[in-house]
């Protein structure tokens, strides 16, 4: 007896320095592992009389349990402390750079794109295309451009080398409208599409870059009238440029529409307020769309019978769509594909 | 076309206010680009009377001090450095301190008027130059006002001259409305859409005098391309400088006066849109004009004073000997009106537009004339001109008109006037508005269409001939449209028809990709399809399809390929210090088809949506510097960062496995000893390589450049249906082995044989490490992978069976390749 009480006296004293695990475990061990002095001590029961053996018993386990709470004390201690070591590490400099991987840019006019695009998709419209060189018939002649006309002048054309061949001459579209024709050529009406693409023109200053993009919406049905034409691209235009942006419809000229009509919205920077907005220029509008009902010429050169069918087609310059989003100062830096440009955007 | 706000007000006899105008015209399709103020300065100008001169007593300049009456104002003495001041009694026009004046010079183009000493005598004001009051072009002198006796002293300059003050419309007139080209035309539009009344341009009756024998003109057409030619005799003309409202009038709108019958003849054309011409009658050979297909090996100098050979394809004026000049585009040097001229021969014909046309490209040159014609202008119009012209010269030149006025008609039958059917349905259909019959009728009629029969649904309308762009229904109803107020037709939605369209081609899949190479770290370029042949060859390519009339003649090819230009945008960036490029570029590149293609022609292949050059979308990527790591050194990129793009472009878009290999025919940008054959399922989709060391020079870019390009449809033609994995609940189990294994034979030769030795457990091989270094023998590397074995159903897989399968395995590739286990 005198034993244990010399080990419970013991205990405390063993655990009090104990400062982590390990030395948590050889502590519990000098006790209660294979060889500890309470185990050495519980390995004499047998010996002890029966009438011994109780008191002894119950002295075991009390100084049992002393050493299993001082263990678990002491545990909790080691626990607290290992936590409060890691918090209170040397702190990281956050100031220092993330490590990221690199975030590619998109083309600006490959966004304004893809956005004018999906707009008109949720409007119900599905994407058509056409190749970027085709023929003045496609360009010029089905769209009812009168030959030897100004009108052509309008559209200045990059003709391409024909090798000598005989027809008609191969040219680099001039806008996005020779969908139109490849569109209404391929199937009956209903027609409800829209078509991007790329267009060029012979034209290279510091407002016009030879190699733009358009976008060309047409649709073709039975009562179709101005009233839808202009219901769709005002429906566009609060999408793209906000929901308090009202339109304006005015006269203007197309050879593959008629009436032509020029839609423009209300300036989404000043609301026309400002006379002297960089946007608008004081003007109050901003261009978004030539467009007009679909010429009856242009549906009859189709194989369509424009007594039953009627239509109206639209154009959107994206460059110009582009520029207004993202203040591009001029058109040439759609084009220069200088990574400081892109990567500014 | 420039309008002058004032002129058209008095044609109108309204003035509804500029903005109000200006507004309406642009709504109804006329678009004012500008409005411009001119003339605000001139409020203050007065009409002075000369009345003594003495010269500067000091300046050794040639100064004048005028002492000028300004009527209520009493006398003011100025000083003047002009050397036309006028004898006492003159009228010049003096501009106030205050009063802004114009310099002439674009830099600083006009100052106000301050009170300061000139050569030491302080004036309070100047008399003015035409310049200085942005009246003319003429800066040899002061304005002396001719024929101005009778206006008083003091009178100021806006009640002399009514319209001084004025608003010049820029207006944006479309190829389509001739009409617009004159202010009659603006005018008439402007009437009808205020809805007034509007008589036109009624010229005065002359009375002519008999005219003599010598006075007598012959006109002829001998050409379809000349419908009709007018012409008349004036005589005893006086030609000098023209009064200051016609000088001012022409110089606010572009022009430049002349003298008072050219300055007559361009104000007439300004105010009808109908070209016109005066000769001087006395160098007409035998008096005689015709209009005339040209002669081969004819010549004519022109009023610009070049020579133009002429051909058959030429429509010319000419008296009996020669050619006097190019129909409806520009007279000649010779038969212009001098100050000798006395007696004037006018013309006012109508040439047919595309003639007219083809001769103003074939000579290059765009004239007020030739870009009239060429639009199509009225043929009703020349009597109206000649009348018009001969009231202004008789009244500018003091001429006497004689009768010997002749009208001759060209070989072709004039076109009658068309009539129209409109349906009122049709309109409504059309426009989306019912526009009522009466209002509709009302419109047509205001712009000068003659009313004909009309019934319960329709009206029939005969077009007036200065409409050639009218021609059937939908042009009756535009014009109903744009005069009704486009901005009235109201917002519909279209019910969708759930069409689906017939004209596709890659749109989305351009989109896909493009979607995926910016996500995995790549900036998008956009280049021109067409450059200078110089750039491809740079690449060792050559284009097969090339442009007619390029922009400069170095910029014809079409491109064949996407890398030149991303090379270039690269060589941009590197030489503005970047040393970091990730550059892609997803677009359609270019080549000749070959005549026995079905599809060179047009309608086959407008049909096949193809066009007459073969297209092809292509993906392409330029890679250039160090690796992307953090705060360290990853090195450079490599043949194998190329590749990890398109493997991680593949993954993303069709999770297929990239294949490698060296076969083929490898572009010419390609590094021999480091390029790549890329395929997927068997199909090469396209190559990547190290950029070949010869053509880093041109392009400046460093050895660390790699390049690639793709067949888009290639790319996304091997996409596999997926079919999602169950997850098994057991462990899988992995092995890592390394090998010794001589360098000739590809790591992936080394995974695949591990794979096959390892059996079907075998989930994947990958390689994890690989160690080059002096102490392993001479050609071998070392090699280490990870093999993952996955169990079947389930039973869990034991380390006994796992070890058996590596351990066969790595037999495979010991026997195989007589590789050494490490």
């Amino acid at each position: 007896m005198e034993a244990l009480d010399a080990i419970e006296r013991e205990v405390d004293g063993a655990f009090a320095p104990v400062r982590d695990e390990h030395e948590l475990r050889a502590t519990h061990a000098r006790f209660l592992g294979k060889e500890g002095s309470l185990t050495l001590i519980m390995r004499r029961m047998p010996e002890l009389a029966p009438a011994e053996k109780k008191t002894f018993g119950q002295a075991v386990n009390r100084v049992k349990t002393a050493v299993e709470s001082a263990s678990e004390a002491a545990e909790v201690r080691v626990k607290q402390a290992a936590l409060a070591r890691e918090l209170d590490r040397e702190p990281t400099d956050v100031t220092m750079p993330g490590r990221r991987p690199r975030v590619g840019r998109q083309h600006p006019l490959h966004r304004v794109l893809y956005d004018v695009t999906d707009i008109f998709v949720s409007m119900g419209f599905d994407v058509a295309e056409g190749p970027e060189s085709d023929w003045e018939t496609n360009n010029f002649e089905r769209l009812g451009f009168p030959a030897d006309h100004p009108a052509l002048d309008m559209q200045d054309t990059f003709f391409l080398h024909n090798e000598g061949r005989p027809g008609p001459r191969a040219l680099l579209r001039t806008h996005t409208s020779t969908v139109q024709i490849r569109e209404l050529l391929s199937h009956p009406p209903p027609v409800m599409i829209v078509a991007p693409g790329t267009v060029f023109r012979c034209d290279d200053d510091a407002t016009h870059s030879p190699m733009f993009a358009q976008i060309e919406g047409l649709v073709v049905d039975e009562g179709i009238s101005l009233a839808h034409l202009r219901g769709t691209l005002a429906t566009f235009a609060q999408r793209l440029f906000g929901k308090d942006v009202t339109t304006r419809m005015r006269g203007s000229y197309f050879p593959f529409t008629e009436p032509s009509v020029e839609l423009d919205a209300s300036c989404s920077l000043c609301g026309g307020r400002d006379p002297h907005c960089r946007l608008c220029k004081g003007s109050g509008w901003l261009e978004v769309a030539g467009a007009g009902m679909v010429d009856p010429v242009v549906l009859s050169n189709c194989g369509i019978d424009p007594e039953k069918y009627t239509g109206f087609a639209f154009g959107l310059g994206i460059d110009r769509l582009a520029m207004i989003r993202y203040q591009v100062p001029s058109i040439e830096l759609l084009y220069s594909n200088d990574e400081r440009f892109l990567r500014s955007l | 076309m420039n309008i002058s706000y004032q002129w058209l007000s008095a044609l109108l006899g309204a003035d509804a206010g500029v903005e109000a105008v200006a507004r309406l015209l642009t709504n109804a399709g006329l678009e004012i680009e500008k409005v411009r103020e001119v003339g605000a300065n001139l409020e203050s100008v007065l009409v002075a009377v000369v009345e003594s001169t003495r010269p500067h007593p000091t300046s050794k300049n040639p100064l004048t001090l005028v002492t000028v009456n300004l009527g209520k104002d009493g006398s003011l003495e100025i000083v003047c450095g002009a050397k036309n001041v006028p004898a006492p009694g003159g009228r010049v026009l003096f501009a106030p301190v205050g009063t802004t004046v114009f310099t002439g010079d674009p830099k600083s183009p006009s100052f106000t008027l301050v009170e300061k000493p000139v050569a030491g005598i302080v004036s309070k004001g100047m008399l003015c130059s035409e310049i200085e009051l942005d009246l003319g072009s003429d800066d040899s002198g002061i304005i002396v006002l001719d024929g101005a006796e009778s206006v008083a002293a003091g009178t100021r300059l806006v009640d002399y001259l009514p319209g001084a003050h004025d608003w010049i419309l820029e207006v944006n007139v479309t190829p389509n409305r001739p009409d617009a080209l004159g202010h009659l035309g603006v005018a008439r539009d402007v009437a009808a859409l205020l809805g007034i009344a509007f008589g036109g341009v009624k010229p005065k009756a002359i009375a002519a005098r008999a005219a003599k024998d010598d006075e007598r003109v012959r006109v002829e057409s001998k050409t379809d391309a000349c419908d009709r030619f007018d012409a008349a005799v004036l005589v005893g003309a006086t030609v000098r400088r023209s009064p200051l409202w016609l000088r001012s009038r022409l110089h606010r709108l572009g022009l430049r006066a002349i003298n008072n019958v050219v300055d007559a003849s361009n104000y007439v054309m300004l105010e009808l849109g109908q070209p016109n011409h005066t000769y001087d009658l006395d160098v007409i050979a035998e008096r005689t004009v015709v209009a005339r297909n040209a002669m081969e090996g004819e010549v004519l100098q022109t009023l610009d004073e070049k020579t133009r050979a002429l051909t058959a394809g030429d429509v010319v004026i000419a008296d009996a000997s020669k050619p006097i000049g190019l129909a409806g585009v520009m007279g000649g040097e010779g038969s212009g009106i001098t100050d000798k001229t006395t007696r004037l021969l006018l013309e006012a014909a109508h040439f047919d537009p595309s003639a007219v046309r083809r001769m103003a490209k074939r000579h290059d040159i765009h004239s007020d004339a030739s870009h009239r014609f060429e639009r199509g202008v009225d043929p009703a119009c020349p009597p109206l001109a000649i009348a018009r012209l001969k009231e202004l010269l008789v009244e500018l030149t003091g001429a006497t008109v004689v009768d010997a006025d002749v009208s001759a008609r060209g070989p072709k039958e004039l076109a009658p006037a068309l009539e129209v059917s409109v349906r009122d349905a049709r309109v409504a259909a059309v426009l989306g508005i019912d526009v009522p019959r009466a209002e509709c009728t009302r419109i047509v009629a205001s712009l000068g269409f003659v009313m004909g029969a009309e019934d319960a649904d329709r009206f029939v309308v005969r077009v007036p001939s200065f409409r050639p762009d009218v021609t059937r229904e939908i042009d009756v109803i535009e014009e109903i449209g744009r005069v009704f107020g486009l901005d009235r037709v109201p917002l519909a939605v279209v019910p969708s028809s759930g069409a689906r369209a017939g004209a596709v081609r890659d749109f989305s899949q351009r989109r896909r990709v493009r979607d995926a190479l910016v996500a995995l770290g790549l900036d998008e370029a956009v280049n021109y399809a067409f450059d200078a042949d110089a750039l491809f060859e740079s690449v060792g390519l050559r284009a097969s399809a090339r442009i007619a009339n390029p922009l400069s003649g170095d910029r014809a090819a079409m491109r064949p390929t996407l890398v030149a230009g991303l090379l270039k945008n690269a060589s941009l960036a590197v030489r503005h210090g970047e040393t970091k490029v990730r550059l892609f570029e997803v677009g359609t590149v270019f080549a000749g088809r070959r005549a026995e293609d079905l599809l060179a022609n047009e309608r086959e292949a407008t049909a096949a949506n193809e066009g007459p050059l073969h297209e092809e979308t292509r993906v392409a990527f330029v890679l250039v510097g160090p690796r992307d790591s953090y705060l360290g050194d990853a090195g450079s990129v490599d043949v194998l960062d190329g590749k990890g793009v398109v493997e991680a472009l593949v993954e993303a878009l069709t999770r297929g496995a990239v294949q490698a290999d060296r076969g083929g025919e490898a572009p010419p940008w390609a590094h021999r000893a480091a390029f790549a054959r890329l395929s997927v399922a068997e199909r090469a989709i396209g190559y990547v390589s190290e950029l070949h060391p010869s053509m880093r020079a041109p392009f400046r870019l460093p050895s660390s450049t790699v390049v690639g390009e793709l067949s888009l449809s290639a790319l996304l033609a091997a996409a596999p249906a997926l079919r999602a994995v169950r997850p098994s609940k057991l462990p899988s189990m992995r092995r890592d082995v390394a090998l010794l294994v001589a360098r000739a034979h590809p790591v992936a030769t080394v995974a695949s044989l591990l794979r096959q030795g390892a059996g079907e457990r075998c989930a994947s091989v990958s390689l994890f490490d690989r160690y080059v270094g002096k102490e392993l023998p001479e050609g071998t590397h070392s090699v280490a992978f990870s093999m993952e074995f996955s169990p079947v159903g389930d039973k869990t897989l034991t380390d006994a069976e796992v070890d058996g399968w590596v351990k066969s395995a790595v037999a495979r590739v010991v026997q195989d390749l007589h590789a050494v286990q490490r």
